[in-house]
């Protein structure tokens, strides 16, 4: 059984290149495009293996989402175009695997299989 | 004999004849009845022989001693009761003793009551709050109240006193100029004179004196100088000195807290005018004022404003007369100016003064503040948020033209790796909108560099709403109405392409942000504030208005609360430009709508 991803951005071009290379290259996808979206997604499961969330959403902010990923175990990688670490809120600079925009998809790949690696580690 | 006993009878003085056995022989009327009887019965009866034993007995050791030597004596005794005070006189005649007995009883009474009297006087000084000094010139003796002997050093005073030097000083008119009590020890040379005066001629003075008590240490007293009289001749001088110290320090330290007052408001950077407005004249009420300082005692003449003007900048004139020309529609005006050598920035805030209606000139309060640590303050503030402005710009730059990048390299990849039909289509796609958000957002940052370069001159902003209706109507759609108020003739600084700009942009806004039928109205009117004067256009609409969260960073660039993503940067194009133009703009919102205020300066 393929593992399955949620997929969190408000930019609708970037989640969907995210989803179609996930899709391609074998995972199960859902999309949210806003944080609050995404909550009720996990809180209505089923629960994917890894959340993927964009950290800029105008005037929300994808670190309630980080934040709640970390309290209940769930695996969960930043995706960011914040140039540098010193943007990051603290909480979000340990513990969190970070892809930086742009990112090549090959980066992706190997981000998510080390999230699910170490995910299923314990 | 009874001529002569007529004689004795008569005579206020009683006496009494003693024979060698001190048998009374022969008395005048007082004692009449004691005649034959010893005197130890007259004594018995009506003198105080028990009571007082000590004068008795020195009247009978008198007696003894007289008849022994023939020496005549006199001694004092009372009455049993005390109430009478007898003087005796003892003379010997022969064998016989004559005994004159006279009544002091109001005599001694008398000193008694002085006596008294003077202890009375004592206790009163005692108990003073006065200080009391009582010169006995004559007799040499020096009285103080406790209050003196407690505080002051009399001693010298009182061995003058005692070895008459003083005494000397004063019978030398010539000499009172020579110190007869150390300088530093109570009174100085003017006293002493006036006490000298006072004991001569009897007439009483009132002095201010000051007492040194230690170096640097010193009492000052309210001092009367009063002629002690006794039976019409001067005897010394009473001085009666009150102490002033404690009242002349706290009226010496409300001097000081109003001279140190006056130096603070000195240096204090404000000054207050009274102007004129019919005659165009200023008087300094207050502060620095005209070279030449302190008015606070004098009146000064009016003068003409040139007075002020020569000490500012030479723009200082036309804001100074434009905040005049305003005081007739408003009740205060402030502007900023700068002084002369540009060196400080200075505001000038005139405040129109109601006067009496009998009073028919307009007259206003200039109060001048040295404000330039707040001007130098606001710019640094103004500096800081400027880097801050641009640092969030090149943030949201990055994080635009990262996701552009993103959507462009991603869908490259994919179609090198799947080259099938589904996946060109939809990638084209992508990349399509990608290069679309590529192209609106440089075009929004060179619009920055547009906004900065307009060329802001004074135009009819009324006339600018008006002609942009049509276009506005057009870009809000049927469902949207557009109203407009505004009265012909105001005229602000601006540039008419960034005006529509503006004007486009919040309209497109306000109508995103109405989901359905709504109006947007549109109001031109003339604002001062203490920043100056403005034309304001404010842009209102009756939609749900800005989410709180949104409120505080609406003008920061790359904030959108558009379900469109628009490129976040409208908002922040108005404020750039805005700024740039002198102006300012807010915004205000409720649950009933939001309202944009765009102010350009007034020419």
């Amino acid at each position: 059984m393929s593992a399955t991803v949620l997929v969190v951005d408000d930019d609708d071009d970037v989640r969907s290149l995210v989803a179609l290379h996930l899709t391609l290259t074998g995972f199960g996808v859902a999309e949210s495009d806003t944080v609050d979206g995404a909550l009720t997604a996990l809180a209505a499961g089923p629960t994917p293996d890894l959340v993927l969330t964009d950290l800029n959403f105008g005037a929300d902010s994808g670190q309630r989402l980080v934040e709640h990923c970390l309290a209940i175990g769930q695996p969960v990688i930043l995706m960011t175009a914040s140039v540098t670490a010193r943007e990051l809120p603290s909480p979000l600079r340990d513990g969190v695997a970070i892809l930086h925009k742009p990112f090549s998809l090959a980066e992706l790949s190997a981000a998510v299989s080390a999230a699910l690696a170490s995910g299923d580690a314990p | 004999m009874m001529t002569d006993q007529a004689i004795l009878d008569a005579m206020s003085t009683a006496f009494v004849c003693l024979d060698a056995d001190g048998v009374i022989v022969r008395s005048n009327r007082a004692f009449a009845t004691m005649v034959g009887s010893t005197l130890d019965n007259l004594v018995g009866s009506s003198m105080a022989m028990a009571a007082d034993y000590e004068s008795n007995r020195a009247y009978f050791d008198a007696l003894a001693l007289t008849r022994a030597d023939g020496v005549t004596r006199r001694v004092r005794n009372a009455s049993a009761d005390f109430h009478a005070v007898f003087d005796n006189v003892i003379t010997r005649a022969g064998d016989l003793l004559i005994v004159e007995v006279t009544d002091v009883s109001r005599e001694v009474r008398e000193r008694d009551r002085r006596t008294e009297l003077e202890a009375a006087r004592e206790v009163v000084w005692r108990r003073t709050e006065e200080h009391i000094l009582a010169f006995d010139l004559a007799g040499g003796s020096l009285l103080v109240s406790d209050s003196v002997r407690d505080r002051w050093p009399i001693a010298q005073l009182e061995a003058a006193m005692r070895d008459g030097t003083m005494l000397d000083a004063l019978s030398n008119p010539h000499q009172w100029s020579d110190p007869w009590i150390d300088e530093t020890s109570l009174f100085d040379g003017r006293v002493e004179r006036a006490i000298a005066e006072v004991y001569t001629t009897g007439i009483e003075q009132r002095h201010r004196t000051r007492v040194p008590l230690a170096p640097g240490v010193a009492r000052f007293f309210d001092t009367q100088l009063v002629p002690w009289e006794v039976e019409g001749a001067v005897r010394g001088v009473i001085i009666v000195a009150h102490d002033l110290t404690k009242q002349l320090r706290a009226q010496r330290r409300s001097i000081f807290a109003a001279e140190a007052i006056n130096q603070v408001l000195e240096h204090l950077p404000v000054e207050v005018w009274d102007f004129d407005l019919s005659r165009g004249l200023v008087t300094p009420l207050f502060g620095q004022g005209p070279p030449g300082g302190d008015h606070a005692d004098e009146t000064v003449d009016p003068q003409p404003m040139s007075v002020i003007l020569s000490r500012l900048a030479p723009d200082a004139g036309a804001k100074m007369w434009g905040a005049l020309d305003r005081l007739a529609t408003e009740d205060s005006v402030s502007v900023q100016v700068q002084s002369a050598d540009g060196s400080r920035w200075l505001q000038a805030s005139f405040r129109f003064v109601p006067g009496a209606e009998f009073d028919r000139r307009r007259r206003a309060v200039v109060v001048i503040t040295d404000v330039t640590s707040e001007v130098v303050k606001a710019e640094a503030e103004s500096r800081l948020g400027h880097a801050n402005h641009v640092m969030r710009f090149a943030q949201g730059v990055a994080h635009d033209f990262g996701n552009v990048a993103q959507v462009v390299g991603g869908y490259s990849e994919i179609l090198l790796q799947h080259p099938g039909p589904e996946i060109v289509e939809l990638a084209a796609r992508s990349l399509a909108s990608a290069a679309q958000r590529g192209v609106a957002v440089s075009r929004r940052i060179a619009k920055i560099a547009e906004v900065q370069q307009a060329v802001n001159a004074p135009i009819d902003l009324s006339a600018v709403v008006g002609s942009s209706l049509p276009r506005l109507r057009q870009l809000v759609g049927g469902r949207v109405t557009v109203t407009a108020d505004c009265p012909p003739g105001l005229v602000g600084i601006a540039e008419e392409e960034q005006v529509v700009s503006a004007l486009e942009n919040l309209c497109e806004n306000a109508a995103e942000a109405m989901s359905r039928a709504g109006t947007i109205h549109i109001a031109v009117a003339p604002v001062a504030s203490s920043g100056g004067r403005f034309v304001e256009i404010a842009v209102a609409d009756d939609g749900p208005g800005i989410p709180d969260h949104l409120l505080g960073s609406v003008f920061d660039p790359f904030v959108t609360g558009r379900p469109d993503s628009g490129t976040g940067l409208g908002l922040y194009l108005i404020q750039e430009y805005l700024y740039s133009a002198g102006g300012t703009v807010e915004v205000e919102s409720s649950p009933q709508g939001a309202t944009f205020r765009l102010r350009f300066p007034a020419p």
